[in-house]
């Protein structure tokens, strides 16, 4: 192999050929003197070697001139050779010399004549020239020898020249199968990885939006959440195999952008408490305070790298404790993260060390059986750590435990310290963890903390310590464990009623205890962050894997979002992801739809899927960009996409979009993307946002603040904070009650027991959605009844259900200030009336497409898609008839489940219009 | 009581533990490469810079703390410590023992506080100076007299190493071109010897790897009556677990040692040397 390697090298081939010519030169220089050529021979010869040293060292000159000019003059040399000399044999070692150097050019064809034009001479000199001496026996064995050794050579020449030229057609052939099955390896996984990424995004978001429900039963939470857990678990497996694809054929891809060390330790930390589940492990977290705010690096990548040496640790841990410690070096170009994760589990063999970052490798398996993964974990760390241009290492007492440590070189873009108290010097904080051996640890992390914060952190030894501390009167903050909290309540409960003190109690967050109002709960583990949170009087970083939104750091609500997809499903998944963040949101299904959409201009943000039928994302986004204005050159366009091998994001970026965002949704990478291509000046504080809604309520002028029956501070929660939302909801609610009581009195004295159970199902839901929380109790009582088939003893509830159902529909009337009780289809009716004269008209056309779009919506229940267009096309009309009046209803049928309904008249216009 | 402290380079390549169980500070060294600097030891290991290099990295640079370094290191252990004893590598192999001095100077009054010794070793070389020190230390001597015995064994630690080629030592400038290509043409294993403070080439050994250790160590370990049995150090980087328990073995064959420590050899070390070099350092009588 390496003689193949040396041979086809052609740098290498032209300097032996170069040699070998030299050594013929010389010795025909030789013959030239000591025969008496002609002088010019000698100078031709000069020339010769001189042109082609030149050829050869000369770094530019290309091979094939390089070779085409040593052939030539090979040649050159044994034609003259052929005419000077009489004799043969000194010729022979000349037309050796030009052989070899034939053969390193692996030209069989004219080696092969060559060898004919050696025999033809060598027939001339006996037969023509006759001036080979065969008179003797000597001389003729000579000859023959001679002879022999040079057509031998010949010969040999020519079969090792075929045979390394078929080794070589072979080798290239092998490299070519295998360069073609790398590449279907890649389809196959581009495939496989959208095969499997879109039925998974259904599953894990659909969750999602379950879990977001408020009225669902411990079982079918725990049972969600399992399913959830589980779809993330098989997805995290996918993406190893995916990420290992891409480290495989080099295509790792890293984005450096702007994060904060804060949000990956929170996020790594959460995680780890999860999946530690019951084991008895303490996990115990030493983050140096004083590491910038502001790195440049890939955060989900180092995210990933942390969560994945923690997730070992607690595989092959039992009990004990984890250590993870972040720390940094100030270097001249930013500085060096670095990271420990050190645990007291089972630890490794100096053996098994060499073979750890093995790919698809666990050390140890006999001992490790119950241990699941796929082995690739440490080996996709690894590359990921050297493709930010760091290294890892390990080290590990087998049966004590291990350390994984890395360093990763990352730029800072704000050097302030991530974790710093506002009032440092007005601090003095004391803690009393207990006497066990353990509290070891975390008092010696309690101190480093303190001392790194820079302000005064003290460590009492015993409970009298502590008070005499507190006596003291310097004491401003105390912290303990619960443990030491239950043995002395009493003092801790007294040294709270200090007003310049305050407690708190370190706690897990799966069985926390209630504590006293004026003492504070601070949850495990117990690191820089909830300190420097507790100290600054914040509020506790909470849980960000909480549901409900708890992770939504803004909300938007004069941005217009779009996302096309061609899946109704996926597009639910995704507006429901993006429904926290209050935004408006349109949809479309297909690259067309989109592009007519953003005609109107008034889109911040659009989500494009990539593969959809007819026109594809790509495509789409192509036209998009090609449209007349800067508005479609600068209209942010994120790519969505279950497609997530190599190269797709470079593919993307290429192609016009702004980013990539890989499905099923991240929530923090959604997050990330928003954060990124939504305008500043449209995100807001929820908290800000709320209150500010709050302040300018239309309740205060006119219906109060809602009635007992009516929660409205909880229905506006349900709408992020938005009033205006809200008011639609309930405006809906109000005016559809009439005909809804009615229709549920009937279905209940008729004993339409399906129907009845549709209707109360559905009014448990509206009610809750509009704080009618009594009311969605009762109505979930009755459904439940309903579906037991006992209908026969709920008529008290039946009633009181009806009286409560006016009574919520009269609070809501009251807050929204209405006077008449006005039919819906009236009301709609004058509203539309007065509208009348502001519409502007559609074509037919349009019109078409909007119909079809609103069928699309019914025809895959999505009642929020069909809102939707109503809410499109409310500010138009057809032939003078305003479409609200229709788009209006079919969502509001939607609204209520009645898809089909919904649907039939969306047809009742397309036949008035003549569609 | 006077408190005297021992600290050294963290080049000594002693165990984690001994340094530990001992007191004894150590300051690191830098290894920068293409990407970044790194704290030997703690930051970047042997194998990570054999690998990097294998891997086609190009750069790995050692670097010597700077004086301004080792004037916090010091006013650090001297917060602890009245005293401290400073064992340095060979000041003709690096720049660390002239800083360490030129960082007394920095430290003024208090640089008179602590006393810097060339080893003229590396690697577990020093290793011995150190322990030396901590048993002086331990049976409470006087700083100078702990200074004294560290120079008095320097002369009879043997320091040698054999390397698997000269392709480290033509990187980092100790052989020709010339010399490397020869030694890899004809399975030539250099064996390098640490001779006052300087590294010269002691002998070659030739053909199979594996065999060409054994031979090394036994032509180290042959006068046995001559050598101080009460431990050897076999420092390596990057030998696999199975050559080392071979190079133990055969040890132990040889001299009757009370002890024989295994330790890595740090990253400063191995990327001067290379992949697969190992060494039998041990004090003679």
């Amino acid at each position: 192999m390496k003689l193949f390697h040396i041979i086809t090298d052609k740098k290498f081939a032209g300097k032996a050929a170069w040699a070998v010519y030299t050594l013929c030169s010389i010795m025909m220089e030789i013959m030239a003197y000591f025969s008496g050529w002609a002088l010019w021979i000698t100078a031709v010869l000069v020339i010769h070697l001189a042109i082609l040293t030149f050829l050869v060292f000369y770094h530019k000159a290309p091979i094939k001139l390089q070779s085409a000019f040593m052939m030539l003059f090979s040649f050159s040399n044994i034609f003259l050779c052929s005419v000077s000399e009489g004799r043969l044999y000194p010729s022979l070692s000349v037309f050796l010399g030009a052989a070899i150097i034939l053969a390193v050019y692996r030209d069989e064809k004219i080696l092969i004549t060559y060898m004919v034009l050696i025999v033809s001479g060598i027939a001339y000199h006996v037969f023509v020239l006759d001036s080979i001496a065969l008179d003797t026996s000597l001389h003729i064995t000579e000859f023959i020898v001679r002879v022999s050794v040079i057509c031998t050579a010949q010969v040999f020449l020519i079969i090792f020249v075929v045979g390394m030229n078929r080794y070589r057609e072979l080798m290239l052939s092998s490299v070519e199968d295998a360069r073609r099955a790398e590449q279907y390896k890649s389809d196959f996984l581009a495939n496989m990885s959208h095969e499997i990424r879109t039925p998974m995004n259904a599953i894990i978001g659909m969750c999602e939006l379950i879990l977001r429900e408020n009225d669902l039963s411990e079982t079918v939470r725990e049972n969600c959440f399992n399913i959830q857990t589980s779809g993330r678990n098989l997805l995290s497996i996918i993406n190893d195999i995916l990420d290992f694809s891409k480290i495989d054929s080099g295509n790792m891809e890293l984005i450096k952008a702007e994060f904060n060390i804060a949000s990956v330790l929170n996020d790594v930390i959460n995680m780890s408490e999860a999946r530690k589940g019951i084991k008895n492990i303490d996990i115990l977290v030493n983050a140096d305070p004083d590491i910038p705010r502001g790195l440049v690096g890939d955060e989900v990548r180092i995210r990933q790298i942390i969560i994945n040496l923690m997730t070992n640790a607690i595989k092959f841990t039992q009990r004990g404790t984890i250590t993870l410690t972040v720390s940094r070096t100030i270097q001249d170009y930013g500085i060096n993260l670095f990271v420990s994760v050190a645990d007291t589990g089972i630890g490794i063999t100096e053996e098994n060390i060499e073979k750890l970052f093995t790919s698809f490798r666990q050390v140890d398996t006999k001992k490790n059986r119950s241990v699941e993964g796929t082995g690739l974990g440490l080996a996709i760390s690894k590359s990921l750590i050297a493709n930010m241009g760091g290294f890892i290492s390990v080290n590990s007492i087998y049966g004590s435990g291990t350390e994984f440590r890395f360093v990763i070189p990352l730029k800072v873009s704000d050097a302030r310290p991530f974790a710093a108290l506002n009032k440092p010097d007005s601090i003095h904080a004391a803690a009393y963890f207990g006497d066990k051996d353990f509290v070891r640890k975390h008092k010696q992390l309690y101190l480093e903390t303190g001392s790194r914060l820079g302000t005064d952190f003290r460590y009492a030894e015993g409970i009298d310590e502590l008070k005499k501390l507190v006596s003291e009167g310097k004491i401003t903050h105390i912290f303990t464990n619960g443990e030491e909290y239950l043995k002395g309540s009493d003092t801790f409960i007294e040294m709270a009623k200090n007003e310049n003190i305050q407690v708190f109690v370190i706690q897990n967050r799966v069985d926390a205890m209630r504590l006293p109002e004026n003492i504070k709960s601070i949850y495990r583990p117990f690191y820089v962050i909830p300190i420097v949170s507790a100290l600054n009087n914040e509020k506790m970083v909470v849980n960000l894997n909480e549901r409900r939104g708890a992770d939504i750091r803004f909300i938007a609500p004069r941005a217009r979002v779009l996302i096309v997809d061609d899946n109704a499903i996926n597009l639910k998944v995704a507006t429901g992801l993006m429904r926290p963040y209050n935004m408006q949101i349109v949809t479309a299904q297909s690259g067309p739809g989109a592009i007519n959409m953003l005609r109107s201009k008034d889109i911040d943000l659009v989500f494009m899927d990539h593969m959809m039928p007819e026109m594809d994302g790509v495509e789409a986004t192509r036209l998009i960009r090609e449209m007349e204005g800067e508005y479609y050159k600068k209209l942010p366009i994120v790519a969505l996409t279950a497609n997530a091998v190599s190269g797709v994001r470079e593919m993307f970026l290429s192609s016009g979009f702004n980013d990539f965002l890989a499905k099923p949704i991240e929530l923090t990478a959604l997050d990330r993307v928003l954060r990124s291509h939504l305008p500043r000046e449209y995100m807001q504080s929820p908290a800000k946002a709320y209150f500010g809604k709050t302040d300018r309520r239309k309740s205060d002028k006119s219906g109060g603040n809602g009635s007992p029956l009516l929660d409205i501070e909880k229905g506006l929660s349900y709408t992020g904070g938005s009033e205006e939302d809200y008011r639609d909801i309930l405006s809906l609610y109000v005016r559809k009650s009439g005909e809804k009581i009615q229709q549920i009195g009937e279905l209940f004295e008729q004993k339409d027991v399906k129907n009845y159970v549709i209707e109360v199902h559905a009014l448990k839901s509206t009610s809750l959605s509009i704080g009618a929380v009594k009311l969605s109790e009762l109505a979930k009582e009755l459904e439940a009844m309903g579906k037991a088939g006992d209908l026969d003893s709920a008529e008290k509830k039946n009633s009181e259900l009806l009286k409560l159902y006016k009574e919520a529909a009269d609070a809501g009337r009251e807050y929204l200030g209405m006077t008449d009780d006005i039919p819906d289809e009236q009301q709609a009716e004058a509203e539309s009336e007065s509208d009348a004269a502001e519409l502007s008209e559609i074509s037919a056309s349009e019109l078409k497409e909007y119909i079809e779009k609103a069928k699309a919506a019914c025809q895959s229940f999505d009642s929020d898609a069909a809102a939707a267009v109503a809410s499109e096309t409310a500010g138009y009309s057809f032939e003078g008839e305003p479409l609200k009046n229709y788009f209006g209803r079919a969502a509001a049928l939607a609204e209520d489940f009645e898809y089909e309904a919904a649907e039939n008249e969306l047809v009742k216009l397309e036949e008035k219009a003549n569609l | 009581m006077h408190k005297i402290g021992i600290t050294t380079d963290c080049v000594c390549d002693l165990p984690e533990e001994y340094l530990e169980a001992n007191d004894i500070d150590t300051v690191y060294f830098y290894i920068t490469t293409e990407t970044g600097r790194f704290r030997d030891g703690y930051e970047i290991t042997s194998a990570n810079v054999l690998e990097y290099l294998e891997n086609g990295g190009e750069k790995a640079e050692t670097n010597a703390p700077e004086p301004e370094e080792y004037k916090i290191f010091f006013e650090k252990a001297l917060e602890k410590y009245d005293e401290i004893v400073h064992v340095s590598v060979s000041s003709q192999i690096s720049l660390s023992c002239q800083n360490a001095r030129a960082a007394l100077k920095l430290m003024g009054e208090d640089g008179k506080k602590v006393t810097v010794i060339d080893s003229e070793h590396l690697s577990t070389g020093i290793g011995y100076m150190v322990i030396k020190a901590v048993e002086m230390r331990d049976s409470e001597k006087t700083a100078a007299e702990i200074t004294n015995a560290a120079e008095d064994i320097k002369s009879k630690i043997s320091t040698t190493f054999i390397t698997l080629n000269a392709d480290y030592l033509y990187r980092n400038g100790r052989v020709s071109k010339g010399v490397r290509n020869i030694c890899s043409a004809f399975q030539l294993h250099p064996v390098l010897t640490v001779k006052n403070g300087n590294i010269t080439l002691k002998a070659v050994r030739i053909g199979n790897y594996e065999k060409a250790i054994i031979r090394y160590v036994r032509g180290q370990l042959r006068h046995s009556s001559r050598i101080e049995t009460k431990r050897l150090f076999i420092t390596h980087a990057g030998c696999p677990v199975k050559m080392i328990s071979q190079i133990k073995a055969e040890s132990e064959k040889l001299c009757s040692f009370e002890e024989i420590i295994v330790t890595k050899a740090s990253a400063t070390i191995s990327s001067n040397c290379g992949t697969g070099t190992v060494g039998v350092l041990f004090v003679y009588n």
